[in-house]
């Protein structure tokens, strides 16, 4: 009788591998189901420099998906090892909350290859329609692959209809002393 | 046992099933010439025979590029017009009937014999393999069933088989030496055993020769000698009984002359070969780690190690024990072998032994160590708390099964161990992907100590500077760019990992500046999409010495599952540059970075 648990254990483990295995294989493909977001630290906030700023509204929509927005390389930038930077902006739509398909993207490229490409998919945040709400994307500036990397921060628009935005404004955040990138 | 089952029944049983699964294993070796054929090692045991009976030694009657076509296990010399194998003859001399029975097979059915190299001699030397397995199985058996139980003594050389790297060196690779060694160590023992029982002139004659064999396989078998004298020993005296008992003129006259028939062709082809009657074949080889042995890396390492790949392993050691605390007899033979063939290994150069299954070394030791197994099986049928039998039978199930399971579904297809040292990762994501556990994680990190050839960067590896190990990356030998790592983004799980934290240690010999970097780039459809450089001299600030080199590697956001990404050393001057024990951290998320 106690091999048969012997054999009937092997059996157990043989199965639940087989089971886990399998749930294993069905991840989400969805790349909005793993945007993720930094947190700038308190100890850098009192630190900014805007870098930024477009003050008329704009509105976007499928055919004008992407907004104004930072465009600067690290030549120019020069910023600090450890810098950050923050994204803010008045955004407004009348649809429902969970299908505003829009994100506030912050991405270092070159040559158009994106990396440390980072986005609030604006859906996930549910903002409340027909009312202006503020949106923020914080973002901790890599070491560039090259001095001419680009920087970039914008919205983009990916779904039908319109959503207006406003006071989109850029923040570079680094504390004093720090030795520089470059 | 012999109620239920007539025991060569059983082995019979045997036969047929690791021929039907031999055959199974080998249906997609379509050539002769392939790694699932007669490749590498392989080859060089194997090419005595063709080289015999179809080119008479004649090196330039042999097809062209044979030696590269077979993986190298030999070598082609037109100008000196030599056949050179490293290997001595043993192997091809026990598998001859079977090449003979090929080519009386080939001659019947009007099958060309492709001069040796047909298809048809590969799968006879399957057939070979699995009846000499078949043979050391059931002398073992027989060996054990007169100090256990029929059915312990059966379930310990099933167990053997089926739960030890045995199993790939009889069904899959059945033309390395092990198999025949195994047989030759069983053969050995049991014709000992019988003539200490019977004193039989005909036990003594086979015992001789298949001591003769298998030192003429593999040298370092010589210590079987060692068992003649303690074999069954319970005090001094008896030793210098037996001593005398061994020590007749007509025995000694009959050992001299089979060891002068048995060498002889050995000592005619090296001296065909190099003008000498000695000759040493493994030149750049050899016992270098004598004084350093890697004991532990032999034993525990995950590239090729006793026990993660054979766990069987701790239950025969855990027999080992109780032998001791029982006193049993030949508990010292058994740890004096088990002690000598772990240095041997860790003592040889390449300690892992290239593109191995396990620990290959020890599988002729196994007829040891199968004493000690069927010590554990005896005690665990024994217990009587069957909570303790059922997890004992529960692990000896998993060992089978896992040992099978990773040999079928996934190391057939790579044949190599493509790790570090101590990769665990590594280790465990094998075992995932033979299917035994699930998956548990994608790709954390990869490691390289460039002590594994199979993941060697360059050419060949340097041996002066090292910080583990014996193998660094001397750069100003290679190409003035060497691909530390590459990886395609499928090969990760998606999310697609973010980026890499890399490390590496460098040693700049000389005062002079390199010139060299690090270089991290990522391919699209053959193109260079991205590159990101770091210079290696800001870091390397004083010579002679080991400096780590740590950076942070960003993998660009691109949706395209065959971008290859690939950590380059670049030493365009190509001045003096070591470099050893690469670590990489694959990152997946930038989240609990952002206080850095």
């Amino acid at each position: 009788m106690r091999w048969f648990f012997g054999g009937l254990a092997l059996g157990v483990f043989i199965v639940v591998n087989l089971f886990l295995g399998a749930g294993g294989q069905e991840r989400s493909s969805d790349p909005f189901e793993y945007a993720e977001q930094e947190r700038m630290p308190d100890s850098l906030q009192k630190f900014g420099k805007r870098i930024f700023i477009y003050n008329q509204p704009f509105t976007l929509s499928s055919e004008k998906p992407f907004s104004p927005g930072l465009y600067t390389t690290f030549r120019e930038l020069n910023p600090m090892a450890g810098a950050w930077l923050r994204t803010t902006a008045l955004v407004w739509h009348n649809g429902s909350p969970d299908s505003l398909a829009c994100s506030l993207v912050t991405t270092c490229n070159q040559q158009g290859t994106n990396y440390k490409y980072l986005y609030l998919p604006l859906e996930k945040s549910k903002l409340p329609s027909r009312q202006w709400s503020r949106v923020t994307l914080d973002y901790k500036i890599p070491r560039g692959a090259s001095p001419d990397d680009v920087i970039q921060a914008y919205f983009w628009f990916r779904g039908k209809g319109e959503m207006r935005v406003e006071e989109m404004e850029v923040f570079s955040h680094q504390a004093g002393g720090v030795a520089k990138i470059f | 046992m012999n109620k239920l089952f007539k025991v060569p029944d059983l082995f019979w049983l045997i036969f047929t099933a690791s021929l039907a699964l031999g055959i199974y294993y080998q249906h997609d070796t379509k050539q002769f010439m392939s790694p699932g054929g007669a490749w590498s090692d392989k080859a060089g045991y194997y090419i005595y025979l063709p080289a015999l009976f179809f080119y008479d030694f004649d090196a330039r009657k042999m097809p062209p590029d044979i030696d590269i076509k077979t993986g190298g296990g030999f070598s082609v010399d037109i100008n000196s017009n030599k056949i050179d194998t490293k290997y001595t003859y043993g192997v091809a001399l026990m598998i001859s009937p079977f090449f003979g029975l090929a080519h009386v097979v080939c001659l019947i059915s009007g099958i060309s014999d492709e001069a040796g190299f047909s298809l048809i001699y590969m799968r006879m030397m399957l057939l070979a393999a699995v009846v000499y397995l078949t043979l050391g199985l059931w002398l073992l058996f027989r060996l054990l069933s007169e100090r256990f139980s029929a059915t312990i003594s059966f379930m310990t050389a099933l167990l053997i088989f089926l739960a030890t790297n045995l199993y790939w060196y009889s069904l899959i690779d059945g033309l390395m030496s092990h198999v025949y060694s195994f047989f030759l160590f069983a053969l050995f023992l049991f014709s000992l055993n019988q003539y200490l029982k019977n004193d039989w002139f005909v036990s003594f004659a086979v015992m001789a020769v298949a001591l003769l064999l298998a030192v003429l396989i593999r040298p370092t078998n010589i210590v079987l000698v060692s068992a003649i004298f303690l074999f069954d020993i319970h005090n001094l005296r008896e030793v210098s009984d037996r001593i005398r008992k061994l020590l007749q003129p007509g025995k000694m006259l009959f050992f001299l002359v089979a060891a002068i028939l048995i060498f002889s062709p050995q000592l005619i082809y090296w001296n065909y070969l190099s003008g000498q009657w000695l000759h040493f074949s493994y030149k750049g080889e050899g016992f270098k780690n004598l004084w350093s042995p890697e004991m532990a890396k032999v034993l525990f390492s995950p590239v090729n190690g006793l026990i993660p790949f054979t766990p069987l392993v701790i239950l025969m050691l855990t027999g080992l024990v109780m032998m001791f605390y029982r006193k049993a007899a030949n508990r010292w033979l058994i740890l004096l072998q088990f002690l000598f063939v772990t240095m041997v290994c860790a003592s040889w150069s390449m300690w892992y032994f290239g593109c191995s299954y396990g620990q290959r070394s020890f599988i002729e030791y196994y007829v040891y160590l199968a004493f000690p197994l069927a010590w554990f099986l005896q005690w665990m049928v024994s217990q009587g708390r069957g909570w303790m039998k059922s997890v004992f039978v529960f692990l000896i199930l998993l060992t089978t099964y896992a040992n099978i399971r990773y040999v079928s579904a996934f190391y057939r297809y790579d044949r190599c161990w493509y790790g570090s040292t101590w990769d665990w990762e590594a280790y465990g994501r094998s075992w995932a992907k033979a299917g035994v556990i699930a998956p548990f994680s994608g790709i954390s990190s990869f490691e390289n100590d460039f002590e594994n050839l199979a993941i060697f960067p360059g050419k060949r590896p340097s041996l002066i500077f090292t910080i583990s190990g014996q193998h660094s990356i001397r750069s100003d030998r290679e190409r003035d760019h060497l691909a530390l790592y590459e990886a395609r983004l499928y090969e990760f799980e998606y999310p697609w990992p973010k980026f890499i934290d890399a490390r590496i240690y460098f040693l700049r010999p000389g005062k002079l500046k390199t010139g060299a970097s690090l270089k991290f780039s990522a391919y699209s459809k053959e193109r260079e999409i991205f590159t990101d450089v770091v210079p290696l001299d800001t870091f390397l600030r004083r010579s002679s010495e080991w400096i780590p080199v740590s950076e942070r590697f960003i993998i660009p956001d691109l949706y395209d599952t065959a971008m290859v990404i690939r950590l380059t050393l670049e030493n365009p001057a190509r001045i003096p540059l070591f470099a050893d024990d690469l670590s990489m951290k694959f990152g997946y998320s930038w989240k609990g970075l952002s206080g850095e």
